[in-house]
């Protein structure tokens, strides 16, 4: 087992040492008959040994010293000492957000399916093997890391092993969000920006604002917190190995990549497109008895049978939402009341900024992606004649269902608005903002139009899902200019809604024109 | 009905693929053509709307008016493409949904599997697995139910099927009932396996026919 570990410990670090002690000791070859070959490999492996606790280093230095240095300088009260400092930064960084969002156990890579299929690496000695690697590095990089930045060894020592007890409950929790979604916490965009939105505001922005940081050493020194937390991390610890399904994730992720390498080419972008065919239960819903007809039924098989995909781009926008909620909620109930009056003035004069973030938000560039890897491509490549008319029913399907999506987003970011709003101490002003609020919605709708009317006239695709052409960019790049110049426009938000209802129902009926009289000829794959 | 092409030029450059090329094509039969690569495709590109020619015209005499048009034209594609997250009875119903107008006699999806012999495929296989020669029987059944006044098949790979290819004999004789069909194949053996008559592209003109 020793030796196993020792292969893998090896392998992490420089695959060609891994790999040739692993045949060396299958071939049943002493270390001290090698030729060459291993003596070149073995400094190679220690240079990257050094490396990576190098790289440690530098993370804590960048991301911890640097920082305490500039806020300590920035700010008015003494509110930034050095040990109180460098572990607010520990616990918030490190301990939660490094420790949920980097799981070393089951992030998997080429590496592990080596370890797994060719040297047959027993599954739970491997995935223990990794824990004790991430562990073995993290305490070793970490702990020089404080000692290089002042702290002294007994500070340090102490807040190393806090962080090594949130690294084992953090693979823990990984451990879990994968049994049940198949999925590590870095591989669900939304959760990962959630966590690391937030850590880093809280890092960095909340001491900011409040002039000093919170002073976590009262915790983290104190010999009855210590005890406690090294009894859950021994639990835990025994948990992760001795849990027993460490052979099925071996094999899920075999398949995987296995599957991969047939089903889908190297191109990223057909990669993201991949339709999750059942639902959550399990089983296939077949759509042959379903009353809907035509292009309606098309459109509702496809949607629904994308769910993943969809619910994927919506919950990422939506978390992105929720955590901007949070941080101005936060920033309201923290602090005085001239800064919850700047922050109600910003929410009553947004809707110029947010013609440019209604354009980011718009989930119907994506959906137009699917939608042609899906439908259009095979049927713009069959010869089933394609006429405007055709373009033009699919074109006014897509616009209920995608402005749908769309205006749900925009509700959300509505309620946002309001949920600040309210915590600014303007609840009684509420009704000011609803101009505000029908300028959001009506910027979803227009954008659902621009978008679809650029597809339909501009259609960027290639058969390998890559993008070309420059009128595809133009447009949006023009799109972008537009909205940079509304940033600059002083109006009020009910002058402003009218603009934007004027121009949204101009371009309803130019749209409509177009994409019926021209997209024959535009709408082709390049 | 027929289809008359008179005097048809196409020049690429300097080459003369067509030279005053002329012929009358009738519904009920499948007309293989031979010749020159280059002049059999411009002759397919000019009748499928995708290449102009130079000089001539075509006409499609359907009770005594000319109703040449893309939408009369179809081409079978080398690779048949459909919505590959449908079932094939989704598709199908997908299908005789927007044709609707275009099909003279309606009938059970399962009849219209039945033609094609993909009445067995199970109803949670999604179009995506198909293989090759599940692809094309689906494609012909597409003809089948919708019957194009003009079908133009020149890009049917080599078929070393045996049974496959009476197979694609036996749905190209039911589509002529209702469509002319032209076709032309690399492979000399499945073009003359799978006319009625044999054309040639001699020098730019069509020749040959019974």
């Amino acid at each position: 087992m020793q030796k196993q570990l020792l292969y893998q410990f090896l392998l992490e670090t420089h695959n060609e040492a891994g790999k040739l002690f692993f045949f060396m000791h299958k071939n049943k070859k002493k270390l001290k008959h090698t030729d060459g070959t291993l003596m070149r490999i073995i400094p190679i492996a220690a240079l990257k040994l050094l490396g990576m606790l190098a790289l440690r280093i530098a993370y804590v230095l960048i991301f911890m010293y640097i920082p305490y240095k500039l806020l300590s300088a920035i700010c008015i009260a003494e509110g930034f000492q050095l040990r109180q400092s460098i572990v607010y930064f520990t616990v918030i960084l490190s301990c939660v957000c490094g420790s949920l969002v980097n799981s070393g156990m089951l992030d998997m890579d080429e590496d592990a399916y080596v370890m797994l299929t060719t040297m047959q690496m027993e599954p739970t000695l491997f995935f223990a093997g990794r824990v004790i690697y991430k562990l073995t590095l993290d305490g070793l990089g970490f702990m020089i890391a404080y000692l290089i930045m002042g702290l002294d060894f007994p500070h340090a020592l102490y807040l190393m092993i806090w962080l090594l007890i949130s690294r084992i409950v953090g693979e823990a929790v990984n451990l879990y969000v994968f049994r049940y979604l198949r999925k590590i916490i870095s591989e669900i965009p939304g959760a990962t920006a959630a966590i690391m939105a937030t850590c880093v505001f809280m890092a960095y922005g909340f001491p900011f604002l409040r002039n000093h940081v919170v002073d976590f050493t009262c915790y983290i020194y104190d010999y009855l917190w210590l005890l406690t937390a090294l009894i859950v991390a021994a639990v835990v610890g025994y948990g992760i190995f001795i849990y027993d399904g460490y052979s099925y994730i071996a094999r899920t992720f075999i398949r995987g990549m296995q599957l991969n390498s047939e089903q889908v080419e190297d191109n990223a972008a057909k990669a993201e497109l991949i339709m999750g065919e059942n639902s959550t239960d399990g089983y296939f819903k077949v759509f042959e008895k379903d009353e809907s007809k035509g292009i309606n039924y098309l459109h509702k098989v496809f949607f629904s049978r994308n769910a993943d995909y969809v619910r994927n781009i919506m919950l990422i926008r939506i978390v992105l939402i929720a955590v901007a909620t949070l941080i101005g909620v936060i920033i309201c109930v923290m602090s005085g009341q001239s800064t919850c009056d700047k922050v109600w003035s910003v929410l009553c004069g947004a809707l110029p900024i947010m013609v440019f973030i209604m354009f980011w938000l718009s989930v119907t560039p994506k959906l137009c992606k699917s939608m042609f890897f899906y439908i259009d491509c095979g049927m713009l490549e069959s010869t089933r004649h394609i006429t405007g008319a055709n373009n033009f029913k699919n074109y006014v399907v897509r616009l209920r269902r995608i402005g749908l999506y769309n205006i749900l987003l925009a509700i959300m970011l509505c309620a946002g608005f309001v949920a600040v709003g309210a915590a600014s101490g303007h609840t009684k002003l509420i009704s000011e903002l609803i101009p505000v609020l029908l300028g959001i919605v009506l910027l979803s709708v227009f954008y659902t139009i621009f978008n679809l009317t650029v597809y339909y006239m501009c259609q960027p695709y290639t058969r390998d899902m890559k993008t070309k052409g420059y009128t595809y960019y133009a447009a949006n790049a023009a799109m972008l200019v537009i909205c940079y110049g509304c940033v600059y426009i002083g109006w009020g938000a009910v002058v402003f809604d009218m603009v934007i209802g004027v121009v949204t129902g101009i371009m309803l009926s130019a749209s409509s024109t177009l994409i019926y009289h021209f997209s024959n000829k535009t709408f082709v794959i390049r | 009905m027929r289809l008359v092409i008179r005097d048809i030029v196409k020049r690429n450059q300097d080459e003369l693929l067509l030279d005053k090329a002329g012929y009358t094509f009738y519904q009920g039969k499948v007309y293989g053509i031979s010749g020159k690569e280059k002049s059999r495709r411009a002759l397919m590109a000019c009748i499928a709307f995708e290449d102009r020619y130079d000089s001539g015209s075509m006409e499609l005499i359907c009770a005594g008016r000319n109703c040449m048009a893309p939408a009369m034209v179809v081409r079978f594609p080398e690779e048949p493409a459909f919505p590959e997250f449908l079932t094939v009875r989704e598709f199908l119903k997908y299908y005789i949904d927007i044709n609707r107008r275009n099909i003279a006699e309606s009938k059970t999806i399962d009849e219209y599997l039945a033609y094609v012999e993909l009445e067995h495929v199970r109803s949670d296989r999604m179009l995506k697995d198909f293989t090759w020669e599940e692809r094309m029987r689906l494609e012909f059944l597409c003809l089948l139910i919708t019957a194009p006044p003009v079908l133009l098949i020149d890009n049917l790979r080599s078929i070393s099927n045996v049974d496959f290819l009476k197979d694609i004999k036996r749905y190209i004789d039911r589509l002529k009932e209702s469509s002319i069909i032209l076709l032309e194949s690399t492979n000399n053996a499945v073009t003359v396996f799978l006319c009625d008559e044999e054309l040639t592209i001699n020098n730019g003109c069509i020749q040959g026919g019974v």
